[in-house]
This record gives C-alpha cells, structure tokens and sequence, in this order.
C-alpha cells in the first residue's frame, strides 16, 4: 500500500497542476467578487496539501517499515490482471464500433466474448446465452422503454 | 385534515395500473440486488436510471425507491443463509443470523427480520410524511450561507465515517467537487475543464459517473476475486412465522430500531450502514444477556433489520425538504429528478405534492408488497444465490453499457463511464473510497454557488458564516466530526512513535 500512495501522491499533484493550468484561462476574482475560477483555484490549493500530505505518510511508512523489516505485498494478481484488461479492451472496442454495429449484435458480441474468454464458458453456452441477451435488450429497450437505440447495419 | 387530503392525493397517484406495477417491480428488483452480493442498491439504480428517462416523474422515483427499500429485505436473506452480507447495512445481520440458521431457526430469523423492516418502514414512512413538510417550511428561511454550511457538513460526515485514511477520503470528496466544477460555470457561462469538448459544456452526468464508479468499477473489483461456489446452508426452512416468545423479544429491538434508524438516517453519509451497527450495539449494551449476541440472539436480528429500513425513509428528509442528497443513493435520485427536469429544494413538496406524496404511499405499498413477497418467495432466492457470478457480470455490464447511451444517444458519454469505472477500480484498490467522490460532484454546484452568493452578500466578509446561528452551529458540528476523527489517528501514531523508541 506504500507504493501505491505514493504513485497515487504524484499523481495527484500532477493533477494538481493540470488544473492549475486550466484555472489560469479563467478569472478568479477575489473574496469581494469571486468569479468562474475562484472555486476550482481554491479546490487546487486544497488538493496540493492533500497530496503532499500523502506523499509524506507514504514516505514516514516506508521509512519505519524499513526499521522493522516490513514488506507490502502486491495488489492485483496476474489472472485477475488479465481478466480485468480483456472485459475493459472489449468494453471500449464495443464503444467505437457501437453505433456502427448496431445494439443488437453489440450485445450478442460482448456477452458472448465476455462468458468465453473471461467468464471461461463453453462456447455453445456463450452463444446461447448472447442470443438471449440480445433478445432481451430487444424487448426491454426495444419494446418496453421503445429507447431509440443504433440498430446499425440491421437497418 | 390537510395530512389526509395529502394522503388521498398521494393514493390516487399511485393506485394506477403503471405505477402499482412498478412499484412491484421496483421491490422486486430491489430484493434481488439485496440478495445478490456484488450488486448493491447504487449500481442497480445507476443501472436503470436511463431507462426511467421515458417515464412520467413520480413512476421512475416510484420504481427507483422501490429498488432502495427492496435491497435492505434481501440483503438480509444473504447474510442469514450464507454469512455474507448482500448489503453494507446487512453485515450486522451475519454476527447472529447466521448462528440462528445454524441452530436450524433459519425461518425465524428470515420471518422477524421480514416482519422487523416492515414495522421500521411504516414508521419510517409515517414521520417522513409528517417531519418533512416540516423541515421543507423551515428551510424557506435559510439562505446561502447555511446552504454552503449544510453541504460542507454533509462532505466532512461522509469524509469522516469512511472507512481507511481520513486524507484519500478528503483527497476523493475534492476531486469529486473538481469534477463538478467541469461544464459552464452557471453563474458567469465561462467554460471550465471541458477541453473544447461539446459534451463537457453540461457537465460531467451523475450517471455516467455512477454507472462508471459503483457497477463497472464493482464488477472489475470482483473479478480480482476467485468465482468460488457459494456454501449456502441447506436447511429446510420452517417456521418462518416468529412465534409469542420471538415477539416478545423482538418488538423492542423493533420499536427502538425504526427509531433511531430513522434519525440515523437523516444524516449525511453512509447512515443506512450506521444505524444497523449503532442498534446492534444499543441492544447488546442493554440487554439482560449480552453474551447471548453472537451466538444467535434474536435481538441482534430485529433491531438492526429493521433500523436499516427505517433509515431508508429518514434519508429522504433532507432530498425532499432541502434538496440536499444525504447520501449517494440519494444523490443518484437527485439526478433522477434533475433528469425529468423538476428542480428538487425547500419548494419540492408544495410544488410538485403528487411526486411527494405518490412516493410516500409507494413506499407504504412498497413494504407490504415486499413482505408477501420476500417470506414465500425465499425459496427461489436461495436458487438465484446459486447463480456463478461468472454468468451475472457481462449482463451487469451490458446493462451499463446500453444503458448510459440511451440517455443521450451519446457515445463519449459510453467513454466517459468507461474511464470512470478504471479510476472507481484505481481508487478502490488503492484505498480510496468511491462514496466521497460522487457526494461531492453532486454537492459541488450547490457549495460552490451558495459561497459565492455569501461572499456577494457579505462584501467578502468570511464572518457571514459566523455570525448567522444555523450557519456557525453546522460548521462547529463539522469541525466537532473532523476532530472526532482525527484524534484517535493522531493518538495511535504517537502510540507508534513510543513504540518505536
């Protein structure tokens, strides 16, 4: 968890400084008339503490764990990794080719996808099961809340 | 008299065809996401946000409460049965529910606590009618320095009663008051961190946020654990109707529960999960056999059960009767409301008294019907338990996916949930909780217009938050909670620093 805090302190100073750059396009004011950039700019300064703040617990962590020896472990396993980096990959595919595709296929697409490769069914249940979710966004968001959706290239 | 004719209005509202069926569904609904674990009352409601876009006002709060109240009856099915709490408020229910099942008393326990959050949701329902017009009377005479005071106090409770670091929970509550600045500043129009992005002009939407953070960012942070088969107790379950001696120990618990849920729940924060830990410990403090707690005390049943529904009612007060959202899943309802365009604050029972009062009959309806439906239907609970998870998420994540596009037939609205749900995973592994976050983007508008406006009136004099009483109160009890939190932490770390010496 030390590691982590400190990438998570850089971070967010760097996010500190992002915004402090965007806030330099927009007028602060002062406490008589505070304008446009007079929230964000105070939220920044707020967030700058915050995160030396945190760097600095992470730093006193490192520091006595190494007196006594301590170790963090890891956070996420190698499978989980995986997993994880294959449902989000599909996810932001989906995204690009989703109006183009049309909802229906994009449903049968991701669920099967989902249940083969990260789910590790059977292919003959990810594609039964892709053709029922499919059916199902039909007559829910379809049907039922007539949601005006991409049919794509079932036009 | 005027509380009946209110009543009738209300009756009249929901006694239709459309919305008594979605009410049903609602609870429904809301029993199976209790019952689910890895699928919590937010990420259900993220999920069908989108879809109440097409209906009338008060039948998507109808069916969105539904959703809120169902959640606590199923949670506790889970925690009975299983050990594992479907809900954060039912943890509570695992410590004698479970010893209860496996005394073979599994019906007792499903029956008090059904019965248990029917009698807390009630009297939940009939203060919330009473207390709120109230409170909504009241709050025409604040202004903007206690508007900013009442949302700071309702950031530093979250921030104070999450669990780990105080500073990642402040460190998320700023960010999420950052992300609410995104879009058209509403008082000057200039246009802040929106990257020439047309989308970013109105702002970062709650419900791409919430989809992204509580039900994709849920579903990547389950899959980091192994898909195990669940052991749930097989017992056959009888008995579910409490006999004379299960009431004669529960009513009290009951009684006191719906109570102090209640007020509980009014508070900003996590206040459905509080008010079942503080009964369970009220009634282990007070009872004649404390040692009994733990081993399968009826007690530790009923009271917390039953504080968490009446909980659920109190967390409507400040929504209804300040416009406020005391927590996040009455933020979510917040957006559900800004989405069919009704302007929530101290004016929304007297101008909008059919959606005010349908709910209120609706949660009324809403637990009778979840009684009925939750004692016999405990049966097919128990199945979908059985169902792998394996199985479950790519429908969760269709059902983000699709859903967020219908709002707004919008992809880069697809894309901004997507980021969301990395940064909610992020967040969540690094030990910074999601809940500060979307309370502060919810909050940020209003705090940041109601500083502004004070510091309008006061010519820039920060004394304007001092010398008006309700304003100085709230901003003393967030300093009291700031205090509160941090100064066992800093007692701790001199402990340690001895330690070290």
């Amino acid at each position: 968890m030390r590691k982590t805090d400190t990438t998570a302190g850089i971070i967010l100073l760097a996010t500190t400084i992002i915004t402090f750059l965007e806030i330099r396009k927009l007028p602060i004011g002062n406490l008589t008339s505070p304008q446009a950039g007079f929230f964000p700019f105070l939220l920044g300064v707020i967030l700058a503490i915050l995160s030396l703040i945190l760097l600095g617990q992470a730093i006193r962590r490192r520091e006595m764990e190494r007196g006594k020896g301590k170790r963090t472990s890891g956070a996420v396993s190698l499978s989980s990794a995986k997993r994880i980096s294959l449902t989000m990959g599909a996810l932001f595919i989906l995204g690009v080719f989703f109006e183009w595709m049309g909802y229906l296929l994009s449903a049968f697409l991701l669920i099967a996808f989902l249940l083969v490769f990260v789910g590790r069914q059977k292919w003959w249940v990810a594609i039964t099961a892709g053709f029922l979710s499919a059916f199902f966004c039909y007559l829910v968001f379809g049907l039922l809340l007539k949601g005006s959706l991409p049919t794509g290239i079932f036009v | 008299m005027e509380v009946f004719s209110n009543i009738y209005l209300g009756f009249s509202v929901l006694l239709t065809p459309t919305n008594l069926f979605l009410c049903f569904i609602g609870a429904l609904l809301g029993t199976l996401v209790g019952v689910l674990p890895g699928l919590g009352p937010i990420a259900a409601i993220s999920l069908l946000l989108p879809s109440t876009y097409q209906m009338a006002p008060v039948s998507a709060i109808i069916l969105l409460a539904g959703i809120f109240y169902g959640a606590m009856y199923g949670g506790s099915t889970t925690s009975i049965l299983v050990n594992i709490p479907g809900e954060a408020a039912s943890v509570v229910t695992c410590l004698d529910g479970y010893q209860m099942a496996r005394k073979g008393r599994a019906g007792a326990a499903l029956g008090i606590s059904a019965f248990g959050s029917f009698i807390a949701g009630t009297l939940g329902v009939l203060i919330l009618m009473l207390l709120a017009p109230i409170l909504g009377r009241a709050a025409l005479t604040i202004g903007p320095p206690e508007y900013f005071a009442l949302t700071f106090l309702g950031l530093t409770l979250v921030t104070s009663l999450s669990h780990g670091s105080f500073t990642k929970a402040l460190i998320m509550a700023v960010l999420g008051l950052l992300a609410g600045c995104i879009g058209a500043d509403p008082i000057s129009g200039f246009k802040r961190f929106t990257y020439g992005s047309f989308t970013l002009i109105d702002g970062v939407g709650i419900v791409p946020v919430a989809m992204g953070m509580f039900g994709i960012g849920e579903v990547l942070e389950n899959m980091g654990q192994t898909y195990g088969t669940r052991e749930i107790y097989e017992t056959k379950i009888k008995g579910l109707l409490p006999g004379i001696r299960d009431w004669k120990d529960s009513i009290g618990p009951i009684m006191r529960g719906s109570i102090l849920g209640f007020f509980i729940g009014i508070l900003p924060g996590p206040s459905v999960a509080i008010s079942s830990f503080a009964s369970y410990a009220i009634e282990k403090k007070i009872s004649r056999y404390p040692e009994r707690f733990g081993t399968g005390a009826i007690q530790g049943v009923a009271g917390p059960e039953s504080a968490n529904n009446a909980a659920t009612s109190g967390a409507f007060v400040p929504l209804v009767s300040l416009g406020i959202p005391a927590n996040v899943t009455m933020a979510l309802f917040l957006g559900a409301l800004m989405i069919h365009g009704i302007q929530v604050g101290p004016l929304f029972i007297t101008q909008y008294p059919d959606i005010f009062w349908g709910l209120i009959t609706s949660m009324y309806v809403g637990n009778v019907m979840l009684l009925v439906l939750n004692l016999p239907l405990i049966g097919i609970w128990v199945k979908v338990l059985k169902v792998p998870y394996g199985i479950l998420f790519p429908l969760i994540l269709l059902f983000c996916f699709i859903g967020v596009y219908t709002l707004n037939n919008n992809v880069i609205e697809i894309f901004i949930m997507l980021i969301f749900g990395i940064f909610g995973y992020v967040s969540r592994k690094a030990g910074f909780e999601a809940a500060s976050f979307i309370l502060a983007m919810v909050l940020g508008p209003l705090m940041e217009k109601s500083l502004r406006q004070s510091l309008l009136i006061s010519q820039g004099h920060l004394e304007i938050f001092l010398v008006r009483p309700i304003s100085c109160i709230l901003l003393i009890l967030s300093l009291a909670s700031i205090m509160l939190t941090l100064i066992p932490t800093l007692r701790i770390k001199k402990e340690t620093l001895n330690e070290g010496d």
